[in-house]
This record gives C-alpha cells, sequence and structure tokens, in this order.
C-alpha cells in the first residue's frame, strides 16, 4: 500500500512537531544529556521547558545503546536535530545546541539496531508444568512460558517470536482430543509469528495442517474416518472464537512440496522488517520427514534436502535487499554439555550447517527435544554462527539478541540464553491459562479415569541391550489386544522406541510427581496413559517369515561402511538406537561385533521359547507407522494377510484394564527379552 | 513543486502514521521510494515476496516537469517495464551485471552503474499513476526504487546559473 504522500508528510511533521509537548510518565531522571553512551555534560533539561511530567532531551532523543528505535544514523541524526531545534531558546542556548547536534551526528546512534528473537521449538501442545530440568524444580506450563515471553518482548520492541516445528501432534489429551485447536489459540495469544513445519505437523496429513493455519471446524481424520463434532470447534466452551480461528501466525514450509503443483504447501519464508530493517525467516522440516510420519499423512507431498533449499532462496533474499538470515529447522542434534554451549553436538544437523549459505546468521533448530545455544564455527562459516535449540514442551525459551548493522543490513553479532521457564518465577498469562483450563475442564471426564494400577515409577530407559520396562509394557499390551484368533491371531508383538512419549518417568507413582496427572498415589489415569501414547496410531497384524522377522530385527542396527551390498541393499537404517520393543514371546540376543545384517543370533531368536524358523510364517503385531516402514523398518512392508487392530492407545488402556487392580499393582519384570553380549 | 494526492492515499498514510511516522517520505521528494517483485511478469508489490504483498502504485500530482528515475537493486540483472496512468513508458536498461554484483539499497549506486538495469523520463504536469512489472526477475524476487524530481524550471535555471562564475557571465550575455 502507497502511503508516501504529501499530505503524509504534512501529518507526519504535524506529529513530530508538538512532540517537545509530549508528556512522559517516567521522565528520564539522569542529569545530563546522554548520546550514544556519552555524557555531553549539557543538562538533561525537560524539552519543551514546562517542567515536571514533561518529557526530557533523553526522552526524546532516544539516543541509547543499543539502539532499538532507528533504522539508520540519518534518521537518528534529522529526529535528533528536531527534537533540539525545538527546545525553547531561554532552556537551551545556541552554543548547547550545537554541541548537541554535533554529538549527535559524531555518535554511533543507528548505525546498528537491536532486534530479539524470541524462540522455541517441539512444544507439543504442552499445557501443563513439565518435570525438573536443568536445576529446576517445576518447569514450563504454557501460560508460564506466555509470561516468559512477555517479559523478554517488554525487553526490546522490535522482537519477533519464533517456534522450529512440532507445535502440534504427539501432544497431551487436553489438547490432542480437540485436533490441537487449543494449542493453535493459546500460541496466537502468546504472540507466535512463525512456525516452522516439523515431523509431527504432519501427523493428521496435510489438509488438516492446512485447516490448523486457515481455520473452520475438523470433518474427517487423516484416514477418512469422520470426527466427533464434539472434539472441534469447543470454542464457547473455553472463550475463544467459534469457528476455530485457525493460527494468526505463520506456518512455513520452504522444503515441502505438493506433488501435484511444484508449489511449497506454505509460504518458504517470511520477512519481517524493524525500523525498516528486514529479517528474514525460513521455515523447514527434516528432509527426512516421509520416513518419521505416518505415510497417509504426507500423501502427495515431496520433501527436499534443507541445506539446498535454503540455499536456492538466498540469491531471491539478496535481491530483495535481506541480509540478515534466520532459519527455523525442524532438524536438530545432541550435545554433551548444558544449556548454553553446544559442546559434543553431533547428529543430523552438523553436516547440514557444513553446507548452509554463509548469508544465514542463525539457526533455530529442534526435533531433539535438546537444549543447546552457542556461536559455532562451521565449514561456511569458520567465523561461527548461532545455533540454539530450546529443549521441549515448553521448558526452555530462547532468547536471542541481534545486532543488525543499518548499512549493510546484515547480522554482525549475537547473544543468546536459554532461559528455563520457572513457574515460580512468573506470573502465568491468565487469558492463557483460561483457555488451557477450559479445554482441560471439557477433557477431564476422560483424562481422569482410573485406568490402572503401578507399584512403583514405570521408565522408559533402555539397558545395555535397548529393552525397556516402558517398551515392555507396551509389546505385551499390543499382544493381548491381537493375540485372540478372532483379532489375528498374533505370536509376537513390537513398537518402535520412539513412540514411547513423555518425560520421565513416563507413569509416574507418586502424585506429587506431575506425571501422575494427579491421579493419585499409585494410580495410571486415562490422562498418563495417553501422554505416553499419543499418536493413535492403528495396529496391524501381518504374516511375516521368520526370514523377515529376523531382517526386521537387523534393521534395528545401522550398517558398518564396509557392509557389503547384499546387506546395504534391504538395511538402509541410518539411526542407531532404534531397538524395537518386543512382547514377552519373543526373545533373542545380539552383539555389535557380530557381522553387518546379522547382529542377531539366529540360534537364540525364540518365539514362545521356540528357535526361529526362517521359513516358517509368524503373525506379528506392530502400529500403523512400523507397518508402513517407519523409523527404516521396511522389512514389514512385507507383511502380508494384514488385519487392522484397534487403535494403540485402547490397546494399552484395556491391558492395563486386565492386567492391574489396586490389589495387583503392575510390577515390570526383569529387562530379560533382549541380551546384548 | 505543488503536489496533490489521492484521498485514498492520504487516508491510508494517516491511519498509519502514529506508528510509522518516521518512515513516510513523499515521493517526490527526491529520495528513492521502495517496490518489491516476484517472478518474472509479476507487478510490482508493496511488500517482500512471501509476505501476501499486493500491487504497488506510485500516484501524485505534478504541477510542472519531472524526472522520473527507476532502478533496480540487490543483485544485477532484473529489467523492469514502466507505466505511466496504465501506457508503457518503456523498459528499462539491459544489465551488464549479474548475481555477482550486489548494490544492497543503494540505489544512487545501482541507478549510476550499466551493472543495474535502470531508466529514465520525463513526466509532465498533472496527475501519474506509475506501475511497473518485472520482465526477468532472475531470483524470483527483488527490490527496485524509483525516484521523482523536478525538472528545474528557466526562471530556477537563471538563480542557478547566477552563482557559477564564467559560466553564468556566458548565460547572461547569451541572453542579454
Amino acid at each position: 500500500m502507497f502511503k508516501q504522500t504529501l499530505l503524509g508528510a504534512v501529518l507526519a511533521l504535524a506529529c513530530a512537531a508538538p512532540v517537545y509537548a509530549a508528556t512522559c510518565a517516567t521522565p528520564d531522571p539522569r542529569p545530563t544529556v546522554m548520546i550514544g553512551g556519552v555524557d555531553t555534560g549539557i543538562a538533561n533539561v525537560d524539552a519543551d521547558g514546562a517542567g515536571a511530567g514533561s518529557c526530557t532531551l533523553n526522552d526524546l532523543l532516544k539516543a541509547d545503546l543499543p539502539n532499538v528505535t532507528w533504522g539508520s544514523h540519518a534518521k537518528f541524526v534529522a529526529a535528533a536535530k528536531s527534537v533540539i531545534n525545538a527546545v525553547p531558546a531561554d532552556t537551551l542556548g545556541g552554543a548547547q545546541r550545537d554541541a548537541l547536534i554535533a554529538a549527535a551526528t559524531a555518535s554511533d546512534v543507528g548505525n546498528s539496531l537491536a532486534v530479539k528473537v524470541i524462540a522455541f521449538n517441539d512444544f507439543h501442545g504442552s499445557f501443563d508444568t513439565q518435570s525438573a530440568l536443568f536445576g529446576v524444580s517445576r518447569t514450563g506450563g504454557v501460560a508460564n512460558m506466555a509470561a516468559v515471553i512477555g517479559q523478554l518482548k517488554a525487553q526490546n520492541p522490535n522482537n519477533v517470536v519464533v517456534s522450529a516445528g512440532d507445535l502440534t501432534g504427539a501432544s497431551p489429551l487436553a489438547s490432542a482430543l480437540f485436533h490441537d485447536e487449543g494449542t493453535i489459540e493459546v500460541m496466537n495469544r502468546l504472540g507466535l509469528e512463525f512456525n516452522a513445519v516439523g515431523n509431527h505437523e504432519f501427523d493428521a496429513g496435510s489438509a488438516e495442517l492446512l485447516r490448523k493455519q486457515s481455520g473452520g471446524c475438523a470433518t474427517v481424520d487423516v484416514n477418512g474416518t469422520p470426527v466427533n463434532p464434539a472434539t472441534t470447534c469447543q470454542g464457547a466452551s473455553v472463550g475463544t472464537p467459534v469457528p476455530f480461528e485457525g493460527a494468526k501466525f505463520k506456518y512455513l514450509a520452504a522444503n515441502v512440496f505438493n506433488s501435484a503443483t511444484g508449489t511449497t504447501l506454505f509460504p518458504a519464508y517470511k520477512v519481517k522488517s524493524f525500523q525498516g530493517i528486514p529479517v528474514a525467516f525460513i521455515g523447514m522440516t527434516l528432509q527426512g520427514t516421509p520416513g518419521i510420519v505416518t505415510p497417509a499423512g504426507v500423501t502427495g507431498l515431496q520433501f527436499a534436502d534443507e541445506a539446498d533449499t535454503v540455499n536456492a532462496l538466498i540469491p531471491q533474499l539478496r535481491n530483495q535487499g535481506i541480509h540478515s538470515v534466520v532459519v527455523l529447522i525442524h532438524q536438530g542434534g545432541f550435545t554433551t554439555g548444558g544449556k548454553d554451549d553446544c559442546n559434543g553436538l553431533s547428529d543430523a544437523i552438523v553436516p547440514l550447517l557444513d553446507r548452509l549459505s554463509t548469508e544465514v546468521d542463525v539457526i533455530v533448530s529442534g526435533h531433539t527435544h535438546w537444549a543447546y545455544n552457542c556461536v559455532r564455527p562451521d565449514a561456511q562459516r569458520p567465523d561461527g554462527r548461532r545455533l540454539t535449540s530450546a529443549g521441549k514442551y515448553a521448558q526452555v525459551v530462547t532468547d536471542i539478541n541481534l545486532t543488525i548493522d543499518t548499512r549493510s543490513r546484515d547480522v554482525v553479532s549475537t547473544t543468546a540464553t536459554n532461559v528455563v521457564v520457572d513457574p515460580s518465577k512468573v506470573t502465568a498469562v491468565a487469558g492463557i491459562q483460561g483457555i488451557v483450563d477450559g479445554y482441560k475442564a471439557l477433557a477431564a471426564p476422560i483424562a481422569g479415569q482410573i485406568v490402572g494400577y503401578i507399584s512403583s515409577d514405570i521408565t522408559k530407559a533402555q539397558n545395555a541391550s535397548g529393552e525397556s520396562q516402558a517398551g515392555d509394557l507396551v509389546g505385551d499390551a499390543f499382544l493381548a489386544s491381537t493375540a485372540p484368533a478372532d483379532k489375528g491371531g498374533a505370536e509376537v508383538a513390537f513398537t518402535n522406541y520412539g513412540g514411547l512419549r513423555g518425560t520421565e518417568p513416563v507413569f509416574a507413582f507418586s502424585a506429587s510427581n506431575p506425571n501422575n496427572k494427579n491421579a493419585g498415589d499409585g494410580k495410571v489415569s486415562y490422562d498418563a496413559a495417553f501422554t505416553f501414547m499419543p499418536f493413535g496410531n492403528n495396529l496391524v497384524v501381518m504374516d511375516l517369515t521368520g526370514a523377515d522377522l529376523k531382517r526386521a530385527l537387523e534393521q534395528q542396527f545401522v550398517p558398518s561402511a564396509s557392509a557389503p551390498a547384499s546387506c546395504t541393499a534391504w538395511n538402509k537404517q541410518a539411526t542407531a538406537g532404534r531397538i524395537l520393543q518386543p512382547s514377552a514371546t519373543l526373545s533373542y540376543t545380539w552383539s555389535a561385533g557380530r557381522p553387518d545384517c546379522d547382529k542377531v543370533d539366529g540360534t537364540t531368536l525364540k518365539v514362545k521359547g521356540v528357535v526361529v524358523d526362517p521359513a516358517a510364517t509368524y503373525r506379528v503385531t506392530v502400529n500403523s507407522f512400523l507397518a508402513t516402514g517407519g523409523d527404516g523398518f521396511t522389512i514389514f512392508n512385507n507383511g502380508t494377510n494384514r488385519l487392522g487392530g484397534a487403535q494403540d492407545i485402547d490397546a494399552q488402556v484395556d491391558w492395563w484394564k486386565a492386567n492391574t487392580s489396586p490389589i495387583l499393582p503392575y510390577t515390570p519384570p526383569a529387562l530379560t527379552r533382549i541380551i546384548k553380549n | 513543486m505543488k503536489i496533490v494526492n489521492t484521498l485514498i492515499a492520504a487516508a491510508l498514510a494517516a491511519a498509519v502514521l502514529p506508528a510509522q511516522a518516521d518512515t513516510v517520505t513523499p515521493v517526490t521528494d527526491q529520495s528513492w521510494n521502495q517496490f518489491f517483485f516476484a517472478d518474472s511478469g509479476s507487478a510490482w508489490l508493496d511488500d517482500f515476496a512471501f509476505n501476501s504483498p499486493g500491487v504497488q502504485s506510485f500516484t501524485f500530482t505534478l504541477s510542472g516537469p519531472a524526472a522520473l528515475k527507476v532502478a533496480d537493486a540487490g543483485l544485477a540483472g532484473d529489467v523492469f517495464q514502466v507505466y505511466d496512468n496504465g501506457s508503457l513508458l518503456g523498459a528499462t536498461s539491459q544489465p551488464a551485471g549479474s548475481f555477482a554484483n550486489d548494490a544492497g539499497v543503494d540505489f544512487d549506486a545501482a541507478f549510476a552503474s550499466p551493472l543495474w538495469s535502470h531508466g529514465q523520463w520525463v513526466l509532465g504536469a498533472g496527475e501519474h499513476v506509475i506501475t511497473g512489472v518485472v520482465s526477468f526477475s532472475a531470483a524470483g524476487a527483488g527490490i527496485g526504487a524509483l525516484q521523482v524530481s523536478p525538472v528545474p524550471e528557466p526562471a530556477t535555471y537563471a538563480l542557478l546559473l547566477a552563482g557559477l562564475g564564467l559560466v553564468s557571465v556566458v548565460a547572461r550575455r547569451r541572453r542579454a
């Protein structure tokens, strides 16, 4: 919209001319005029000479550093002259006037601009407070995170709130039951502006994701099943608009293309200008997204290489005069240090950074649920650039401060801190807590049901073999749901380790632990069961040959560089540690020292205590994620005679009810299904 | 120069003034006025590509002739077709530069260099609506700017030349 007109200028002058008559509630108390950190020695007089309550010269000059007001030095000097010349002559003499203008002209004010980027990632609909992290005993809570964000925004008017994906999906019941509409609504109200898509944004499919952006009520789920109308557009009960308002922030998807049209599902980037200085925010998910979400969620979409995508956009940004570039990427790494370093950084983000254009100044990452923050040299930028990640679940917010040279428009330096959201240090934002409480009340009749009983905490921590208490529980629950002849006649069941969600302990004995969900000591609520298993995957029973059963287990291990082609042809596992969690009917021994694609000792591989016959057929249950080759387990694609089963959460709840009671609470068995030699 | 504004532009300007007063400058004050563009064939836009931009037009009324300058900036290579009241004024120059040349937003430098596409036309008195199309968009999005500056009238020439020593003497002799 064109707004540069003479009348506009006249109006601007009309607004600018009487500034000396402005009133300041708390006039700057400093005795002398400070310009760019230099004491001019000239009295900081009331700018209109009218005495107390008026603005002083310091108030009107806005000449402090770091500069948050002026998009260029010339603008500062012009405004300073206007302010100085408007002071009555009997208040500010000619020599003082000249000295102040000279000081303004000689200063550095306006040559750089301070911009604050407030970032987080992997929120996953986390309305409630979480357990301890980084020495803070209780953390998170979205209304508390909103308060932290509000405090940060107040520090600098040039601010932007961004997210690096997985805002929704794999979320607790109060969000998930209502298609994560509540998460979008609270994000709208805490000021989120840009969210890169992550893999979980696709859990419910691209049509649903587009609805989350544009609003309206949910009608069918990712499998085409009609949704319960009571689970969508519930704004009237929580104080938000009906129909669902959609995201006020912008989803970004630079590397997600509609296969039919070749266009990106959402804009590749957005530009936000601060005092006329533009900063680009490029958003994307990991290229490997299709391998870790349910195939129906990514139908018709293609995912491009992350670094290539960014680098291809750089000429376009430069051609628009943009030299400050922030990448929001749902891909990350792991570190060995604390929240504000990148010591021992490893995993997928590392080679990616080495390929990113030098124009990229800040990388806000995610996906690994890890917190780190540093200026890190890489192959393209030996001088280093800012890399951050804020963990997960609203427990941490990254406060990033950019210093941008207003002449080159480039980021010249950054500082950043990972701020732990500590509920004891802030006042929760009432408007956001109200929405959260509204959704929790709607979900309460379901969430509060006691479904099971435990005698101690249950953990998902893996032993050296890769087995876990929580994984055993799920394997057994999946088998119990599908073992009856009319339910598939399953003999063995698996879940993927990454499907075990929630923070530790995943089932908390003590009511004082937030993960107990206020169920009471030793009780398991539906809420806790859902938090542990929020994906809504269905069970699938299939025929698998004994040979394929062993090959599926071999796909747990990444082939070495010297692995023969006969191995790598079918085992393309790229991520270590993906040990399938089996039912009690399966056992085996594996060793890292055995050959590639034969890590599992076939003589020890048993189903129901009998050594597996490669030529025999076994009925195997997995969730729909694994059934379609998720996490690199492509062997499950070979399964035949498929039969769909219950939803995973229903199978789990049924298992709790059938196998536990107040007098016979669940005690996890010893971890003996998988042995590592 | 007397400039009359369209009512709607003025209303919009007034609406945004409290927040943006320091960025408002009249189109004819000889400053550069930015526009954006997307792919080849796109109209000049009022915001960065992907920011949901609208079409950018520059509307003003001149009481006498003025020079219109148009320049590409950023990376070299983009070319524009420039329209006045819907009629084609012409195309900007064929640029000698490429992606290797980045002018940033230094429009003066870009206008003065053969590396960047640029053009200049004289506008007569009356109302003008300047629009443009990017006929070649090298990177798929970019930035350019235009500048409107008065063409000095005869009386102004005389005043200017009066102070210019020998040249002004010659000028006065010829006039005499």
